[in-house]
C-alpha cells in the first residue's frame, strides 16, 4: 500500500507531467522487481516524453522536474522499510499543501506499520498489530496536515515586477500575450552575449545540476572510503543552484523584447530602451556580468569535479582487476566493489553486535575483538571469525573477489540472526 | 612454515612462551637485533645457542667485562713473518650472543654500533663485511647495577626489540631438571640462504596506509606525554613496521593487521623511551606508558 500512496502524492503534486509521471511510476515499480539494486537510473527516462512538440528550454526544464520527482519516488522505493523512507516525498507533499502533508502523514504511518510487520516476518515471529493500528496513519496525517496551517515567515528577498510585453494586433506573438525573450546584444563582447543567451535557461540548468549531483549519491554508503566525497557534488550543486536562483531573483534575465526588431510601427509600451526598463545583467553593469561569469565558472567546476569523481571511481575499479563498465549506464555508477561489500558487512556486524551488548572498544583490532566476543557470545564465534577472516585482507591487504563478498554477506546474515535471537532472549 | 619447524625443534628443550619465540624469530626476520633483559639463570644463553643451532647459523658468544676492548670483539691485525695478518674477532659470526652487554664500557659497547647498524666492521681503514644473516642477541641483567654502564640511547636504539624470557612454570622446570643437555642432538631446520630469502619476503608484506597512520598516532601520543623526555625515533618506527611485517609473515599473512603493529610496538618501543626523572621517581615505567598508548589510540577498524 505504501508505494501506491506515494505514487498518488507524486501524481497529485505535479499534474502538468501526469502522463510521464504515471509511466515513470509504473516503470520504476517494474524495474525494482528485476533489478532491486540498480533501478534508480530509470527515473531519468520518462521525462524525455516531455520533449515532444515543445521548445528546448521548456522541455529541458520539464524533463528535469519529472526526473527529480521520479528519483524521489525511486529513493522512497529503495528505502522502503526504513522509518524515514516516506520523507523522500516531502517536496511533492509540500507542493500540494495541507492535503499533500496529510497524505504524507498517512503514508508514513502505513510505512511504519509495514516495516514493523516485515521485521517480525524476518525474525520468524507473528506480527501483532498495536490496538487501533489503522488510526495511526490517519492521526499522523492529520498532525502533518495541521502543521501546514501555520504559515512560515517569508524571507525579505527583493522582488521585481514581472516584465510582460503585450503582442501588438496583427502580429503572431507567443501565447498568453507574452513575448519570447531575447538576450541584449548591443555593445557587449561575444562571451557576454552568449552568456546572456544562456541566462534564460539558468533555472533549468540549476535543476539539471542538482540532478547530476544526485547521481553519485545513489551509491552513497557503498563505497565506504569515499563516503565524504559523495556529498561534495551535492554541496557544490546546491551552491551553484542557489547562486543561479539568487541571480535570477535579484537581477532578472536581462532580456529585451524581439518586438522592437520584428514589429513594424511603434507601440508606446516598447518605447523605453530595454536596457533601462528591463532588469538584467547590464543594469548591474560590471557586477551583473561578474555574477553571471561566476555562476558559469561554478557550473563548469562542478561538472569537471563530477566527471573526475566518476572517472576515479571507475579507474579504481579497473585497477583492482574488475572489468571497467561503461560510465554511461546508471547501473555502472552504482556498481559496488566486493571489498566495499565486505567492509560494509563487517560494519553492519559491528553495529549489530554492539546493539546486542558486545561493542568493539576503539583500540581493539579485529582479531582481538573476535577473540573477546568468542568468550562472551560463543554462538557467534564461527560467523564472526569467518567475517573477520574476510575483512582483514580487504581492509589491510589487497582485497578479495566477488565470492568473498557473498560469503561475507552470508556471515553477516548469520550474525544478525544470532544477535536478534540473543536480544529477544534478554529479560 | 619456519615458525612451526623451529617450535617443533625446540619443544621440550628450551622453555619459552610462544609469544617470546615468535617475537624473537620476527626480530631476526625483520633484520633487527634482540635485547634480552632478565635475571640470571632464566635460560637466555641456552635460548640463543639453541636458536643459532636450529637456524643453522654460526654462533659465537662474548662475555662482556669492564676491561674488554673493542679489538676483542672486532679482531686485530697481527704482524707475522713480515706481513700483517688479520685475526677475526668473535663478532664474525651469524648469531652473536653478547652476554651482559651493560658490563662493558661505552667504548666497547659502541664497537657494536657499526656491526649492528650496517653489518660491517671497519678496522685500520678497511671495511670487512659481516657474514649474513647477522643477528645480535644481547642480554643484560636489570637487577645488578654495580659496575655496569647503562646503554646509551643510541645503542638501545639499535635493538629492534627487547624481550624478557621470564621464569618457566613448574612443569617446564621439572622437565629442565630431568634434561641432561638441552642442546644435545638439536638439528638445524633452516639454512642461511633460506633465511635470507625469508628476510626479503618479509619486506614484501603489505602494511596499509591506515596502519602507518595508526603507528604515527601511537608515536605522537607518546611524544605528547609530559613524562616522556625522548619519544620514539624515526628509526624506531621503521623497526616497528618491519617487526609487524615479520609477525604477519610468521602468521602466514601477506599483510599486517593492527594486532601485529600493537605487538611490535609493545616490543620495540619501551626500551627506547627516555622518561623524565620525576616520572621515573614516581614509579612510571616505559612499558606502562606504551600499554596506555595502545589503550588510548583507536585502532584503524570500521567504526560502528
Amino acid at each position: 500500500m505504501g508505494p501506491i500512496l506515494a505514487a498518488l502524492i507524486l501524481l497529485l503534486a505535479a499534474p502538468p507531467f501526469g502522463t510521464s509521471l504515471a509511466l515513470g511510476v509504473g516503470l520504476l515499480l517494474l524495474a525494482q522487481r528485476f533489478s532491486p539494486t540498480g533501478f534508480l537510473g530509470w527515473a531519468f527516462l520518462p521525462g524525455l516524453l516531455q520533449a515532444f512538440g515543445k521548445p528546448l528550454a521548456s522541455w529541458l526544464s520539464e524533463w528535469a522536474w519529472v526526473s527529480f520527482f521520479l528519483l524521489l519516488y525511486g529513493l522512497f522505493l529503495a528505502a522502503q522499510g526504513r522509518p524515514w523512507a516516506s520523507f523522500f516525498l516531502l517536496p511533492p507533499a509540500l507542493f500540494l499543501g495541507p492535503g499533500g502533508l496529510f497524505l504524507l502523514g498517512v503514508l508514513h504511518g502505513v510505512s511504519l506499520l509495514e516495516g514493523a510487520r516485515a521485521q517480525a516476518q524476518a525474525r520468524g515471529e507473528a506480527f501483532q498489530a498495536p490496538p487501533h493500528a489503522l488510526a495511526i496513519p490517519f492521526l499522523l496525517g492529520l498532525s502533518l496536515g495541521g502543521l501546514a496551517s501555520f504559515t512560515l515567515p517569508h524571507l525579505p528577498l527583493p522582488s521585481l515586477p514581472e516584465v510582460r510585453f503585450p503582442t501588438p494586433s496583427g502580429v503572431h506573438g507567443p501565447p498568453e500575450g507574452g513575448v519570447v525573450y531575447g538576450a541584449p546584444e548591443g555593445g557587449l563582447p561575444l562571451w557576454a552575449l552568449w552568456l546572456n543567451r544562456l541566462l534564460p535557461h539558468a533555472h533549468s540548468l540549476a535543476l539539471l545540476l542538482l540532478l547530476f549531483a544526485l547521481v553519485p549519491l545513489l551509491g552513497r554508503g557503498e563505497r565506504l572510503p569515499y563516503r565524504g566525497v559523495h556529498l561534495l557534488p551535492l554541496l557544490l550543486a546546491l551552491l551553484a543552484g542557489g547562486l543561479f536562483l539568487l541571480f535570477l531573483g535579484t537581477l532578472g534575465g536581462g532580456e529585451r523584447g524581439p518586438a522592437q526588431a520584428t514589429f513594424s510601427g511603434s507601440s508606446p509600451l516598447l518605447e523605453p530602451s530595454p536596457t533601462t526598463s528591463i532588469p538584467g545583467p547590464r543594469r548591474m553593469a560590471e557586477a551583473g556580468l561578474a555574477l553571471a561569469g561566476l555562476s558559469a565558472l561554478l557550473t563548469l567546476a562542478l561538472l569537471l569535479a563530477l566527471a573526475l569523481f566518476l572517472w576515479r571511481g571507475r579507474f579504481l575499479a579497473g585497477a583492482k582487476g574488475e572489468a571497467t563498465p561503461s560510465p554511461w549506464r546508471p547501473r555502472a555508477l552504482r556498481r559496488t566493489l566486493p571489498q566495499d561489500r565486505v567492509r560494509r558487512a563487517y560494519l553492519h556486524a559491528l553495529k549489530a553486535l554492539g546493539q546486542a551488548g558486545f561493542p568493539r572498544l576503539p583500540p581493539e583490532g579485529p582479531l582481538e575483538y573476535a577473540r573477546r566476543v568468542r568468550g562472551l557470545f560463543p554462538r557467534v564465534e564461527a560467523p564472526l571469525e569467518g567475517l573477520t577472516r574476510l575483512y582483514l585482507p580487504v581492509r589491510y591487504g589487497e582485497g578479495l573477489g566477488e565470492e568473498s563478498a557473498q560469503e561475507a554477506e552470508a556471515y553477516l546474515a548469520d550474525i544478525l540472526r544470532l544477535c536478534s535471537s540473543n536480544g529477544s532472549k534478554k529479560p | 612454515m619456519l615458525l612451526q619447524r623451529v617450535q617443533e625443534a625446540l619443544a621440550d628443550r628450551v622453555f619459552l612462551q610462544e609469544e617470546t619465540l615468535k617475537l624473537s624469530l620476527a626480530t631476526f626476520l625483520a633484520g633487527g637485533h634482540l635485547l634480552l633483559e632478565d635475571v640470571p639463570g632464566t635460560g637466555k644463553t641456552t635460548f640463543a645457542k639453541a636458536l643459532a643451532r636450529v637456524l643453522g647459523l654460526s654462533f659465537s658468544r662474548i662475555q662482556m667485562t669492564p676491561d674488554l676492548l673493542p679489538q676483542d670483539l672486532t679482531g686485530v691485525y697481527l704482524y707475522r713473518e713480515g706481513s700483517l695478518l688479520w685475526e677475526k674477532g668473535p663478532l664474525f659470526a651469524q648469531v652473536l650472543l653478547v652476554d651482559e652487554l651493560n658490563r662493558a664500557t661505552p667504548r666497547t659497547q659502541s664497537a657494536l654500533l657499526e656491526a649492528m647498524g650496517e653489518g660491517q666492521v671497519t678496522l685500520e681503514g678497511r671495511t670487512h663485511p659481516l657474514p649474513q644473516p647477522f643477528f645480535v642477541l644481547a642480554t643484560q641483567n636489570p637487577v645488578e647495577e654495580e659496575g655496569t654502564y647503562p646503554l646509551p640511547v643510541a645503542q638501545r636504539d639499535r635493538f629492534a626489540a627487547r624481550l624478557s624470557l621470564g621464569l618457566p612454570d613448574e612443569k617446564a622446570l621439572l622437565q629442565a631438571l630431568r634434561e641432561k643437555d638441552p642442546l644435545e642432538g638439536l638439528a638445524s631446520v633452516a639454512q642461511a640462504e633460506e633465511l635470507l630469502a625469508l628476510r626479503k619476503a618479509v619486506r614484501r608484506v603489505r602494511v596499509a596506509e591506515a596502519l602507518l597512520d595508526y603507528l604515527l598516532a601511537l608515536a605522537g601520543w607518546l611524544r605528547g606525554r609530559e613524562e616522556v623526555r625522548l619519544g620514539p625515533s624515526p628509526r624506531a618506527l621503521l623497526q616497528v613496521e618491519r617487526l609487524a611485517q615479520a609477525l604477519a609473515f610468521l602468521e602466514g599473512r601477506p599483510f599486517a593487521v593492527p594486532e601485529d603493529l600493537k605487538r611490535a610496538f609493545a616490543a620495540a618501543i619501551p626500551h627506547r623511551l627516555l622518561l623524565r626523572l620525576e616520572a621515573e621517581l614516581s614509579g612510571i615505567a616505559p612499558e606502562g606508558l606504551v600499554a596506555e598508548a595502545l589503550r588510548a589510540v583507536p585502532a584503524p577498524v570500521e567504526r560502528a
